[in-house]
């Protein structure tokens, strides 16, 4: 196989006509390359992410405090965020794409706005899972979803950074000591409306140790673990009674 | 003046944490010249390619609006250099507050969580939450930088056959954090904080009151956006449901 011969059409598609894919879909250059390219950018980027705490402790000529990690819930944080992230790297991968994944799991909000904005743009290209264009089409997509939202935060810290001293005033921290729970009170609807049957039991047990039982209830790590299991454990075995 | 004030007047931290968003911004234009390059290689057409440009451009703008709020929201207890970083590389508002929330308990010693009175963050808790939070979030990243060759030929296979599993474990690990947030509320709501016998945080409803008051409007947008057919809510409800949680809590925390 000629590895880089591509078909060529003479007359490129409309939008309009677009719903079919008579691409050639052997592989090429672009393809063999963009795994290599993908690590090239992450390794550097990698690099730069850790570098950063070390920048900031010299900064501020303090050092980091490494002892923070002999604590178990340091430990309980990094494994569970881990498998977490690697359980959406197979799920997602595969509508992102090698391009798609190699740019979204640099600039993180996946489930909030690559993958929505990925799908947006398979749905109004046609493209097939799995096939060149649609490899295309998720990398172009995220991408540009990416530069938009960083010109947008880059803006919004230019402009209102001369106003960060109002937002740390003691006044306004409840405030913005609650985002979390506010941000998870508006997606918990989802949730319970599609999963009803996963969220209930995990919600009446964090509901009783939060009130009965401080040092575990007050203990986000402690209690993501034990609900995820038991949503996940109830989801699996409704699957497998074919209740779900 | 604070540490986390005397942050807004920092520039080292601004072009520290600018110049990594720049290399992400640069990797984001390379790839995306790279694959319109391509397309128009292997014979898609231009209007295909710069429509896809331009409805992802403009369908990212209200959603880059709620993760501009969560810098904002961060801002008060980290700064406001920080969160930018944090929330625009390798990151989600919900990983990072719980990340930020862990490190804080891991290095005070207590169950204080951003925003508590009481909680004052020195240079080096700061050095030290940015590297748990860093290194917290690392998990896909280092996923796909080592592993994703290989999962990109098996994961197609799983998930082509057994698509629910991937869709209920996912949920069920969303719940779980979700929960998680409803048990510490209610622990909020009714034990103080305490540190050497000395209550640092006192027992209060605020934070079940964010979270009752956003999913109430969260779940009237729901409605709204599916019975009266109002396509355009979904970009805006978290974004709404989170500012009235918000302010919520702040009329709370005024006259409470």
């Amino acid at each position: 196989m000629d590895e880089n011969k591509t078909t060529v059409v003479e007359n490129p598609v409309t939008l309009d006509d677009y719903k079919y894919s008579n691409i050639s879909q052997e592989i090429t250059k672009y393809d063999k390359h963009m795994h290599l390219v993908g690590k090239l950018w992450m390794g550097g980027i990698l690099i730069l992410l850790l570098s950063v705490p070390f920048i900031i402790a010299a900064i501020f000529q303090t050092t980091i405090d490494f002892n923070v990690f002999t604590k178990g819930e340091i430990w309980v944080l990094i494994i569970s965020q881990y498998v977490g992230a690697i359980a959406e790297v197979f799920i997602y991968c595969g509508m992102l794409g090698k391009g798609g994944s190699y740019i979204a799991f640099v600039t993180g909000n996946l489930s909030n706005l690559k993958i929505p904005c990925a799908l947006n743009a398979i749905d109004i290209a046609g493209t097939k899972t799995g096939t060149k264009e649609n490899e295309i089409i998720s990398t172009i997509a995220v991408a540009s979803s990416s530069i938009v939202t960083t010109i947008m935060i880059v803006i919004g810290v230019a402009a209102f950074a001369p106003l960060q001293p109002i937002f740390s005033n003691p006044v306004y921290q409840p405030a913005f000591g609650s985002v979390v729970y506010a941000l998870f009170g508006a997606m918990l609807v989802k949730y319970v409306i599609e999963y009803p049957k996963l969220f209930v039991l995990p919600f009446a047990i964090a509901t009783i140790i939060g009130c009965c039982w401080q040092s575990v209830g007050g203990n986000v790590m402690i209690m993501m673990i034990v609900c995820a299991i038991i949503s996940m454990g109830t989801g699996l075995v409704l699957l497998k009674l074919k209740k779900i | 003046m604070d540490f986390i004030q005397s942050l807004a007047n920092n520039w080292q931290m601004y072009v520290l944490c600018g110049s990594v968003v720049a290399v992400v911004f640069a990797q984001a234009v390379f790839f995306l010249v790279r694959a319109y390059r391509e397309g128009v290689k292997i014979g898609m057409g231009k209007s295909v390619l710069n429509k896809t440009i331009t409805s992802s451009m403009i369908f990212s703008i209200l959603p880059s609006i709620s993760i501009l709020v969560g810098v904002f929201a961060l801002s008060g207890s980290l700064g406001i250099q920080l969160p930018w970083l944090r929330l625009s590389v390798v990151g989600a508002l919900h990983y990072e507050v719980t990340a930020a929330n862990v490190a804080i308990q891991a290095v005070t010693g207590t169950s204080l969580q951003l925003g508590d009175p009481g909680l004052v963050i020195t240079s080096q808790m700061f050095a030290t939450i940015s590297l748990i939070m860093t290194v917290a979030i690392l998990g896909g990243f280092l996923t796909v930088l080592l592993f994703f060759q290989k999962i990109d030929k098996g994961v197609k296979k799983v998930t082509t056959n057994n698509p629910k599993v991937g869709n209920v474990i996912f949920a069920g690990m969303f719940i779980g954090l979700i929960c998680s947030y409803v048990s510490a509320g209610f622990s909020k709501l009714i034990f103080p904080v305490m540190k050497d016998g000395v209550v640092v945080s006192p027992a209060s409803p605020i934070p079940l009151i964010a979270m009752a008051v956003s999913f109430g409007v969260a779940f009237i947008l729901y409605f709204i956006e599916k019975k009266g057919k109002q396509d355009w809510l979904k970009n805006f409800s978290i974004s709404i449901s989170m500012l009235a949680g918000m302010g919520s809590a702040l009329l709370c925390s005024l006259y409470m």
